[in-house]
């Protein structure tokens, strides 16, 4: 039962940042790998700043500060400089791996002995309930695990909510405009690169207030955390469409967090069956391929038989 | 008004394929008026349309609009002065967004986008009101994404969008060339509706000789990146589509003609 809380607080967390994939990924089919990088600026941060005394809220605000920054850079490499939009993610990560070491001082920043987020959250949550754990059927869950669970949820909910408010706003539907018909923008007077620069920064305080809640949850910052978090972010983004089936926004936005839920369900579910935790990106990334590639040639294999596509 | 002064524009200068697209051309189109340009392919009409715009910056020459001169600034801030109707039904609008969320986009054109909602939740009564006038029934399908609609369906919701803030100028580059020609006539009527009601100053390139003289005040003939003929008032009014192809043909002869003493000339003394 801890391990399934423990499964979905993780999915919640890293639901933040695939709402930041969502944002860059599939309103403007742009993949930046600076996600990797970004996540981790955001746990060294948040990290730095809470074992220097900051209280847990100011550092993690921090970190989403400095993750929009960082989403700047990568948006000004490719739309104000044209760098190739893969490259310019790419120089952003590689950049920021000597930045977090930098920050870090070390390749890793441990927080067991400060109070971070997850712990604060416990500690509201033990003096309003006055339980040290809670039982749920034939499980008993201490209750830290379940605020942490419950403040993970809260922050991806609020978040998701957010982003749908803020995309059907003027500036939301130029944003989208941008992504969707860039032509069609500019007749309108919206600038795309302009726009894709605003989504890039976004999608970077995103990644880093995810990256900020991880190290807080699992009580550690490292250099190398963030490996893998943009095919992660994609492949939540992409469960997500395959779970909702529809381009409603809204419902696209929930289809985000519920697929970043799932695929951490899945992992846990796969890592209990005995699945090497060293093969987990090889798996993930050979599922993303697998949902990118498979409706094409599902598509060419259908049409040779004369069937349509439904 | 819209004061085009002696633009040039050269495509790929210094290298063989060099094309001198606007070789100075001079436009002043009064307000209200509206402008059907012609031509042959090449003949600069469509780059003197993307010069206006903006998606062409021209090398000299100056274009004013409304009193401002525009002519270096970007495309998405001219945008704020005039409204566009490309060739391809699928250019104008943004096809995974719904109806009224482009025409919410189109409603603030030139406007700051704030966090407001956006028009299609605001004020959606007024929105299908305007696409009601249309007379094409779109109005129930608000909520429908415009990548459902047809090409024709398509190209009017581009009209209604780039005329629902009155714009300086109303640029439309050959709009119904890529439309069936039941479509091409609806919108060929809808424009004109638009463009009366609005007494807007339009700049309309076709290939349709029948448009061509059917349409507008004034006629504007280009050839070889200068403005040929123009005419306007009562001429503009007799004119037959025969005319117009007359009058290619005699610019044709006179290019034969100019060719064939090139070749006489350098026979005879190189």
């Amino acid at each position: 039962m801890s391990l399934l809380a423990g499964a979905l607080t993780m999915g919640f967390i890293l639901a933040v940042m695939a709402l930041g994939v969502f944002v860059t990924f599939r309103i403007f089919g742009f993949a930046d790998l600076g996600t990797d990088g970004v996540l981790t600026l955001g746990a060294a941060v948040a990290a730095v700043l809470i074992v220097r005394g900051a209280s847990p809220v100011v550092a993690t605000l921090a970190a989403a500060g400095a993750g929009m920054l960082a989403g700047c850079t990568t948006g000004v490499l490719h739309t104000r400089l044209r760098v190739n939009s893969l490259l310019s993610g790419i120089l952003v990560m590689t950049g920021l791996y000597s930045v977090n070491l930098r920050i870090m001082g070390g390749s890793n920043v441990p927080l067991s002995r400060t109070a971070t987020l997850a712990d604060m959250a416990g500690t509201v949550i033990r003096k309003l309930t006055g339980l040290e754990t809670v039982r749920m059927g034939a499980w008993s869950v201490p209750t830290g695990d379940l605020a942490a669970l419950a403040g993970a949820a809260a922050v991806a909910c609020l978040l998701a909510l957010a982003l749908r408010v803020f995309l059907a706003t003027d500036f939301g539907v130029a944003l989208r405009a941008s992504g969707d018909n860039a032509q069609s923008a500019l007749a309108q007077g919206v600038s795309a690169p302009d726009m894709l620069l605003i989504s890039l920064a976004v999608s970077g305080g995103f990644s880093a207030l995810s990256g900020a809640l991880l190290a807080q949850y699992q009580g550690f910052a490292d250099v190398q955390m963030g490996v893998g978090t943009l095919v992660l972010g994609l492949a939540s983004v992409i469960i997500g469409q395959a779970l909702v089936r529809t381009r409603a926004l809204g419902v696209a936005i929930a289809g985000t967090v519920m697929g970043s839920v799932l695929f951490r369900l899945l992992v846990s579910i796969a890592l209990r069956w005995g699945l090497d935790p060293n093969d987990l990106k090889l798996v993930t990334a050979a599922f993303v391929l697998a949902t990118l590639v498979l409706p094409d040639l599902a598509a060419r294999f259908g049409k040779g038989k004369g069937v349509g596509r439904a | 008004m819209l004061d085009v002064r002696g633009i040039v524009k050269t495509f790929h200068p210094g290298t063989e394929n060099e094309v001198r697209a606007l070789r100075g051309v001079d436009l002043l189109v009064g307000d209200g008026t509206f402008v059907v340009v012609i031509g042959t392919n090449g003949s600069g009409k469509s780059t003197l349309q993307n010069a206006v715009s903006g998606s062409v910056i021209v090398d000299r020459g100056t274009i004013l609009l409304a009193g401002r001169n525009i002519t270096r600034w970007p495309e998405h801030r001219r945008a704020a002065l005039v409204g566009r109707v490309f060739q391809n039904p699928f250019s104008g609008t943004a096809p995974h967004m719904t109806v009224g969320e482009n025409l919410a986009l189109a409603s603030r054109r030139g406007l700051r986008r704030t966090l407001r909602p956006n028009e299609s939740i605001r004020s959606r009564e007024e929105l299908a009101e305007r696409v009601k006038k249309l007379g094409m029934g779109l109005e129930n399908r608000l909520d429908d994404e415009i990548g459902s609609l047809s090409g024709g369906q398509r190209q009017a919701l581009t009209l209604l969008m780039a005329t629902v803030r009155r714009p300086e100028l109303l640029l439309l580059d050959e709009h119904t060339a890529a439309l069936d020609p039941r479509a091409a006539e609806m919108i060929i009527r809808v424009t004109d509706g638009l463009v009366r009601a609005g007494n807007l100053t339009t700049l309309m390139v076709t290939h349709s000789m029948q448009q061509a003289v059917s349409l507008g005040d004034r006629l504007v003939m280009m050839h070889g990146g200068r403005v040929v003929a123009d005419i306007s008032g009562d001429a503009k009014k007799r004119l037959r589509p025969g005319d117009l192809l007359d009058r290619f043909d005699a610019i044709r002869r006179r290019e034969q003609i100019d060719q064939s003493v090139a070749e006489m000339l350098r026979e005879t003394y190189v």
